[in-house]
């Protein structure tokens, strides 16, 4: 059964390619990256990665409709894995209204919806961690939503205002196989329900972010969901589709380019109310600040700061395994041409309750348009 | 025999150097938008920003949408060489960042100056360029300039 659900999104996308290449329009352009990491923790092995092999492809099905296709191939310890990353169909209502239904990334600050899965398009080798996917180690924050988007923007002569506001599936959480706690064995993930949802709650939420072309951006933004059990709730004793926490994140986004110095930061607060166990209500914190230097057009210089500021009882981050962390970080960029770009990073890890950690990457990212 | 032949080879060439010479020269490109667009001229930089996705309105604030021609065309080269500044891999690579971004996209493109004509004139809001010979009553010039727009 998982060889199928593994080899059909192949067979599917292999089709998608042969359809291309026989006439239909839709042509696809890929990001890829190779990746060389080195850790000063023993057990870890230095190493090459393989990073994601994204194909995107977007179409005008007419005069205002559009459709937008992303899919990610990704070699796991259970081999190649295909992900549809995001699918949606769009259509322009009136001069300054758009309207989509489909899987997108969560207007959830900048990074998140700027960047995707684009390797080549992040200046630097990492994301910040806690805006890590549903499926990486650090995910804390549901990037993705399988649902309906609705995108307007209001001129203004200072520049523009722009509203992306959606409703999507709920999130939810699989207790069964790793308890309310996660472990060395593992931790479950945030499931965005792309297939059907588990109840009748579904997420809302919006960003608004005012705009002067590139240079400056200012957002606020806010996600109300309620996760619910996607497990038998063999230990939440939640069954399947009941509550197991009322979540709100809200959160500030900026960034400004003066020159050749730029500045990019985001910051989360989350407020969980939990429906099991203690239903106590907790909030936590996470933000990062990036600021980057190009002193020459191929050359840009980038510092970062990473925080995660969670309660330890706070179920959500217990489920999902993630306690206060800190990480600094320098970066090198370096663009070798406009199709393909080395990067440079030293990642200084500080975890509360794990020994700190130095990982050194060295990126060759491209795009193949 | 050779000496016979090279001045009617020379004045062969420079006959045919003269009859080329409208073939090879720029175009002249009007930038237009239908006949009652309430702009006269439109800043040089906004032009470059509307094209690229940045910007989707002028001083006027209202939509506007761009026509383009198929790369390969003369003047789909001239106008973004002189006016948007950006062209082959560069401009190709920049619309595939853009386009990954969900957020703009690349301007429709169609074959003929005729489209771009009709596309000017029956789409509120849709300006373009063509070559000023194929000017009709049905359009407004828009100055370029390198200051305000008016």
């Amino acid at each position: 059964m998982n060889m199928i659900n593994k080899t059909i999104p192949l067979l599917i996308f292999l089709s998608l390619l042969i359809t291309s290449s026989c006439g239909f329009s839709l042509e696809f352009s890929l990001f890829a990256d190779m990746t060389m990491t080195d850790s000063s923790q023993d057990e870890t092995n230095n190493q090459f990665v393989l990073g994601e092999v994204d194909f995107f492809a977007t179409e005008e099905l007419g005069d205002n409709s559009r459709a937008f296709i992303e899919y990610v191939f990704e070699q796991t310890d259970e081999g190649l894995v295909t992900d549809l990353e995001r699918l949606w169909i769009s259509r322009e209502v009136g001069d300054n209204l758009i309207v989509a239904a489909g899987r997108f990334h969560t207007p959830l600050g900048r990074w998140n919806r700027t960047y995707h899965h684009g390797a080549f398009m992040q200046e630097t080798i990492s994301r910040p961690f806690f805006l890590d996917f549903e499926d990486g180690a650090a995910g804390v924050l549901p990037v993705h939503i399988v649902g309906l988007m609705a995108l307007a923007r209001q001129p203004y002569h200072w520049g523009e205002l722009t509203y992306e506001a959606f409703v999507a599936n709920g999130p939810s959480i699989n207790t069964d196989e790793f308890g309310f706690t996660a472990s060395a064995d593992g931790k479950p993930e945030i499931d965005i329900n792309t297939g059907g949802d588990v109840n009748n709650d579904k997420a809302y939420g919006l960003r608004v972010a005012a705009e002067q072309h590139d240079y400056l951006s200012a957002g606020f933004f806010f996600f109300q969901s309620t996760i619910a059990e996607s497990g038998a709730g063999v230990n939440s004793s939640v069954e399947l589709g009941g509550d197991l926490l009322e979540q709100l994140i809200t959160g500030l986004d900026l960034r400004l380019e003066i020159g050749e110095f730029d500045l990019l930061a985001e910051a989360y607060h989350f407020d969980n109310d939990s429906k099991v166990g203690d239903s106590k209500s907790h909030n936590a914190g996470a933000y990062f600040a990036q600021f980057g230097w190009a002193p020459t057009t191929k050359l840009k210089i980038i510092v970062r700061h990473e925080t995660l500021d969670v309660k330890k009882d706070d179920s959500y981050f217990q489920l999902l395994g993630a306690g206060d962390e800190k990480r600094n970080l320098l970066a090198l960029r370096y663009e070798l041409s406009v199709s393909n770009t080395l990067k440079f990073e030293f990642n200084h890890r500080a975890p509360e309750n794990r020994a700190s950690e130095n990982v050194v990457s060295l990126q060759w990212a491209f795009i193949v348009p | 025999m050779k000496n016979i032949l090279r001045p009617k080879l020379t004045s062969f060439t420079i006959l045919l150097f003269i009859a080329l010479l409208p073939c090879v020269s720029m175009a002249d490109l009007i930038l237009v938008a239908k006949a009652n667009f309430p702009l006269d001229s439109v800043r040089a930089t906004d032009v470059s920003a509307i094209w690229l996705g940045e910007k989707h309105s002028f001083s006027n604030l209202s939509r506007i949408r761009v026509v383009d021609l198929e790369p390969g065309n003369p003047l789909y080269e001239q106008f973004y060489k002189e006016i948007v500044g950006l062209t082959g891999a560069p401009l190709n690579i920049y619309w595939k960042k853009k386009m990954f971004t969900g957020k703009s996209f690349r301007p429709k493109q169609v074959r003929s100056i005729e489209d771009v004509i009709r596309l000017v004139t029956q789409v509120p809001g849709v300006i373009g360029y063509i070559d000023s010979s194929e000017f009709t009553d049905e359009l407004k010039v828009l100055r370029i300039t390198r200051h305000r727009s008016q």
